[in-house]
């Protein structure tokens, strides 16, 4: 009987909701496969091994501690509320009741402590100073060594997906980082039921669901029953599948397609900015040629990248000229934009002053040393477009003297490669919503080991200004002093920024809700249905 | 395919026409566009309008015309001037892995051949073990372990064509040494070395090299195969297999970009098998 | 009896060279220039030494060498390829997983060769006139065109011209056409090459005159009579042609973007992930040798001339 009233209840509250707002066309639908093809993740454990494939794929599988949302403000969500000391080092986390693993094991402030203090110890929490995590009753407390204001934000990232602690203790890690049923478990609306390296990564509902973050659409479990990621590497692969009603939802559409996807009336493309470090070619100053300011100059104006962009990227990318992506949420300089220009025989000139003269074989030679580059990149950074994109880049340094040639290898090898520090210049974006990114690319001590700073850049007042933007929570403090990083990274070439690229998915329209995380991926898929 | 497959059938029909006392149309077609193939590779720059490397932003994916017959691809690449240099690639590793293969198979038939009794026995079942497995995967197998690129692949495909080489050539040699001549050889007291180097390696060989001219069209088909699969040269390189892979992402925008790097590959393979065959049928009709 | 005992011989020979096979690919394997164990994790810098031992205790590595090659070979015997440095799965397991895949594509490419090639067998065999000339063009465009090409071709026309089938994928029965096709085209030539060159002559002896006078049409004769002899060649090139299936499978799920046998050794090539690339060689050797083995017990059925002599 209560039931019954229940029910008439909720249907007339649903009702009003209608009326009051009619640009919901219709209720979510509950049920239903939704078909991803994509990327395949590097390893199902992101302590282990992380990319943005691998949070992408696993970001409903693990719950965080907070919730970002697309304006930079944090909802509660594992953490039901959290206190910031005055001086900025210390946060108190109030841990949420109830929550639980996909094994039954509790997600409480136990579960928390070991999982923060596994980043720690493993990874060095990436480069966040934290002196200590306690825990005390449902509260778990990490102290800093400094003061470090994107932390919540860092915490919010789907890297930090807590795993249950009894999987960590069970499995060996390269189980975990294979994964699958039993072996991947986190707390999150979606559990793994079935894994296929190289092929597969099946998701079904978590029934017991009932901790979502507060900005969500929805309270409970998630509307659909299974989601299946398929990881298909060639880009016109995962675009036929989406045309042809294989899947859902395609990933990483490449430019030329765009047209095809945007004229099929059963697809809708989405397409939003990459926030981060533009794709950009990280210069190894190590190297005697690239520590001389003039050659990397050289290299930046040296190639017509606005034209190459037009004609590979067909409008779907924009040239870049700073460190960070317009796509960003707070820092980006748009006064660097067009501070340099195609300008070849500028290039020429600086590498003859630079005392690299043309040999006979076209290519400039100084000391017997041949002005030879060999760039990097790994399989899972690449895609058809910089492929293309690179053998211009080529050409146009061909021109000048230069010899470039672009290495796409595996992750380990490349690994391998940074260690052996045989390589001149590194090709690749970061996507992330903080600028901090450029505390890990530049600061003098973020060496490849810890982090990205694959240049060597050793900059006293670009560290000052990395460091300073941390120690203040003050948005407009920040701000300032990422513009001026910006600045010193112009003005010294430690980085040449290439492209501000798009990120582009095709969705069949019957899918509703799909959104873009603070990173530019394809958001949690715990709000998406499917219409039937 | 395989080297077999090739040699299989058409010497029938080739000799037939053969009687009739004229080189066949199709035969002077193949040898014209093999000529023209070895100009390709040989003077490139002779042949090709334009720089197979160089960007042209503004002429970007143009279809066919009169200034880029066989128009131009994203970074506006003339499709014909990369084709024609790619003849080079195409036919240095088919005729060079060949010869390769085809010396290999001598040494190893020849030794088999000639010293008989157990090492013979030995040398053929590990010639049979090794043609149990497709040509392809051979090539792949020793990719893996080589890694990818040109010089790669081409001893790939080299290694992967020796056992059929090494049987005929054993073969051949168990011919040859039954037959008269290299006995009254022997009775006449001449030292086993001479009588390898005088009478056997001459009637052996004539006819490999025969063999060997089909052998260069499916060692061209073999390494377009690499490329495609993308185990041989790296991009920018005019290779056909790596055109026609990096092709395969244009069929919808601009299907030539794919196409005609395949007219010039099949072109080559087929001329080659239609020549191997037609001197093959000759040499037939001579014996 | 004496069929018992060839038969005997027969799977003896096969397991000789299945033994020298795994024999040779044991030697493969310790000739690798590199530390397996690098193999496996890369550069990953947090593999410490206690961890390398365990390692290279879990893949049999501590071993003296002729333990290892007893270990390599009763394994292979019992079915076991060892375990995928990349996917950390049983070979075994990949290739079972991979190959109904394969199967279905290279069964309904045998079907389509095989029909095509009977017909322009039972055509053009006897005969010189513009069909054969036409068919035997053809068959020669089939064996030297490379099949990646022939796949391209037909998605521009059936795919982008004309959207009659998808680009790609692994469902359905329309998603078979293109690929089947593609390695159907391929198998043909062969295949029609070998059988007429039988037909042809099987119609120049004197049972063909003898049913001919005996009042049978020509199609009657080469329908009953010349084709089975077309078939024992067949039959010959029944393992080249498996071989031709695999290298064809590895380019058209390339192409075609589909799962099978042929898209997991590729990647396993390209990945250097040699117990896969092995297992895959090694499996195709069974399947050959086991080929032939059936190939030649049919040979009886098919040609009584041979069960005479026997």
């Amino acid at each position: 009987m209560t039931k019954t009233v229940a029910r008439g209840l909720s249907l007339l509250l649903c009702g009003t909701m209608l009326a009051a707002v009619p640009s919901f066309a219709q209720d979510a639908q509950t049920g239903g496969t939704l078909r991803v093809v994509t990327y395949e993740p590097l390893c199902l454990d992101q302590n282990e091994g992380s990319s943005r494939n691998t949070q992408t794929a696993l970001q409903d599988v693990y719950d965080r501690l907070v919730s970002e949302d697309l304006e930079g403000q944090f909802h509660p969500w594992i953490a039901s509320e959290w206190s910031i000391s005055d001086d900025g080092l210390t946060y108190a986390f109030t841990i949420r009741d109830g929550v639980l693993f996909h094994d039954g094991t509790a997600l409480d402030a136990e579960a928390v402590r070991v999982n923060l203090q596994r980043w720690v110890d493993d990874k060095g929490a990436g480069g966040v100073p934290v002196e200590s995590v306690a825990v005390d009753g449902n509260v778990v407390t990490v102290t800093l060594k400094s003061a470090y204001s994107p932390l919540l934000h860092d915490l919010s990232e789907p890297v930090l997906g807590f795993v249950s602690p009894a999987s960590i203790e069970k499995y060996s890690k390269e189980d975990r980082c294979t994964g699958g049923p039993d072996i991947t478990v986190g707390s999150g609306p979606f559990k793994v039921v079935a894994r296929t390296s190289g092929q597969d990564l099946i998701l079904e509902r978590n029934d017991a669901y009932a901790w979502a973050p507060e900005n969500a659409v929805h309270d409970g479990a998630a509307y659909l029953d299974r989601v299946e990621l398929r990881f298909l590497t060639e880009d016109a692969v995962r675009v036929g599948a989406v045309e042809s009603d294989q899947a859902d939802i395609a990933t990483g559409v490449p430019a030329i397609a765009v047209e095809d996807v945007e004229a099929n009336a059963n697809l809708t493309l989405l397409r939003t900015e990459q926030p981060g470090i533009p794709w950009s070619f990280w210069v190894n100053q190590s190297k005697p040629a690239l520590a001389d300011v003039k050659v990397r100059e050289a290299l930046r104006i040296g190639v017509d990248y606005p034209a190459l962009i037009e004609a590979v990227f067909l409008g779907t990318a924009t040239p870049a000229y700073s460190a960070l992506t317009p796509g960003i949420s707070f820092g980006y300089d748009a006064k660097l934009e067009g501070s340099w220009s195609y300008d070849p025989a500028a290039a020429a000139a600086l590498l003859d002053e630079a005392g690299w003269v043309v040999g006979s074989d076209g290519i400039r030679e100084k000391d017997g040393a041949r002005l030879s580059l060999v760039s990097l990149s790994a399989v899972n950074w690449n895609n058809q477009q910089r492929e293309l994109f690179a053998q211009g880049i080529q050409a146009n340094l061909q021109q000048i003297g230069v010899e470039f040639t672009r290495e796409v290898l595996d992750f380990a090898t490349v690994d391998a490669r940074f260690k052996a520090n045989e390589y001149d210049l590194v090709d690749t974006s970061q996507s992330a919503a903080e600028p901090n990114l450029l505390f890990g690319a530049f600061q003098s001590e973020q060496l490849w080991e810890t982090n990205t700073n694959w240049g060597f850049v050793n900059d006293p007042a670009l560290d000052a200004e990395l460091e300073a933007a941390l120690a203040t929570t003050d948005r407009d403090e920040r701000i300032g002093h990422y513009v001026k990083a910006q600045e010193i990274i112009k003005d010294n070439a430690y980085l040449i920024p290439i492209a501000n690229p798009q990120v582009l998915i095709a969705v069949n329209n019957r899918v509703q809700g799909v959104t873009f995380g603070t990173s530019g991926q394809v958001g949690s898929y715990y709000d998406v249905w499917l219409q039937q | 395919m395989t080297n077999l497959s090739i040699e299989m059938g058409g010497a029938g029909e080739a000799a037939g026409r053969l009687r009739r006392g004229r080189v066949p149309f199709g035969v002077v077609l193949a040898g014209l566009i093999l000529a023209f193939m070895a100009v390709c590779a040989v003077a490139p720059g002779f042949v090709a309008p334009y720089d197979p490397y160089a960007p042209d932003l503004l002429a970007s994916l143009k279809p066919p015309s009169w200034a880029h017959i066989f128009g131009t691809d994203q970074l506006g690449r003339d499709i014909f001037s990369r084709v024609v240099h790619g003849a080079s690639y195409s036919l240095y590793i088919g005729l060079c892995a060949t010869a390769l293969a085809v010396a290999a198979g001598i040494v190893i038939g020849l030794s088999a051949g000639v010293a008989g009794g157990f090492i013979d026995l030995a040398l053929m079942r590990v010639i049979d073990v090794l043609l149990a497995f497709p040509g392809l995967l051979m090539s792949m197998a020793v990719v893996a372990f080589l890694g990818t690129g040109v010089t790669n692949i081409l001893i790939a495909i080299a290694i992967a064509s020796i056992p059929g080489y090494a049987r005929i050539v054993r073969a051949q040699v168990m011919v040859v040494r039954t037959s008269g001549y290299v006995e009254a050889a022997r009775v006449l007291g001449q030292p086993p070395m001479r009588t390898l180097l005088r009478h056997i390696l001459p009637n052996t060989v004539g006819p490999l090299i025969v063999l060997s001219t089909l052998g260069i069209g499916s060692a061209i088909l073999q390494s377009a195969a690499l490329s495609y699969l993308g185990l041989g040269p790296k991009a920018p390189t005019p290779e056909w297999g790596l055109m026609l892979s990096e092709g395969q992402g244009y069929l919808r925008r601009g299907w030539w970009v794919g196409i005609f790097p395949g007219v010039f590959a099949t072109a080559t393979i087929i001329s080659t098998t239609v020549l191997g065959r037609y001197i093959k049928a000759l040499t037939d009709g001579r014996a | 009896m004496a069929l018992a005992k060839e038969l005997f011989t027969r799977l003896l020979a096969g397991a000789a060279v299945l033994w020298a096979a795994a024999s040779l690919a044991f030697i493969v394997l310790q000739l690798l220039p590199s530390d397996p164990v690098q193999v496996i994790y890369g550069a990953d810098s947090t593999v410490t030494p206690e961890m390398r031992d365990r390692i290279r205790a879990d893949f049999g590595l501590d071993q003296p060498l002729w333990q290892q090659y007893a270990g390599f070979v009763s394994r292979t015997v019992t079915g076991d390829l060892g375990t995928s440095y990349q996917q950390r799965r049983t070979v075994v397991s990949i290739i079972t997983s991979e190959l109904g895949s394969t199967i279905t594509l290279a069964s309904l490419a045998v079907l389509l060769a095989f029909s095509l090639a009977v017909l322009a067998t039972l055509a053009t065999a006897g005969r010189d006139n513009w069909l054969r000339r036409v068919i035997s063009s053809l068959e020669l465009v089939s064996v030297s065109t490379p099949a990646f090409w022939i796949g391209l071709l037909l998605l521009t026309f059936f795919s982008f011209q004309w959207p009659i089938f998808p680009v790609v994928g692994d469902q359905g029965w329309k998603s078979l056409v293109l690929p089947v096709a593609t390695l159907g085209i391929a198998l043909f030539g062969t295949l029609s090459q070998v059988m007429r060159n039988e037909m042809d002559q099987a119609l120049e002896q004197p049972f063909a005159l003898t049913a001919r006078t005996r009042g049978l049409s020509l199609w009657a004769v080469r329908w009953r009579h010349a084709l089975r002899h077309a078939l024992i060649p067949a039959l010959t090139i029944a393992a080249e042609t498996f071989g031709a299936l695999l290298a064809g499978a590895i380019i058209t799920e390339q192409v075609f973007g589909r799962p099978g046998l042929g898209r997991i050794t590729l990647q396993a090539v390209r990945n250097q992930d040699i117990p896969v690339v092995l297992g895959v060689v090694l499996f195709s050797a069974f399947v050959f040798v086991t080929i032939n083995i059936i190939v030649d017990l049919l040979y009886r059925v098919v040609d009584p001339r041979l069960r005479a002599r026997a």
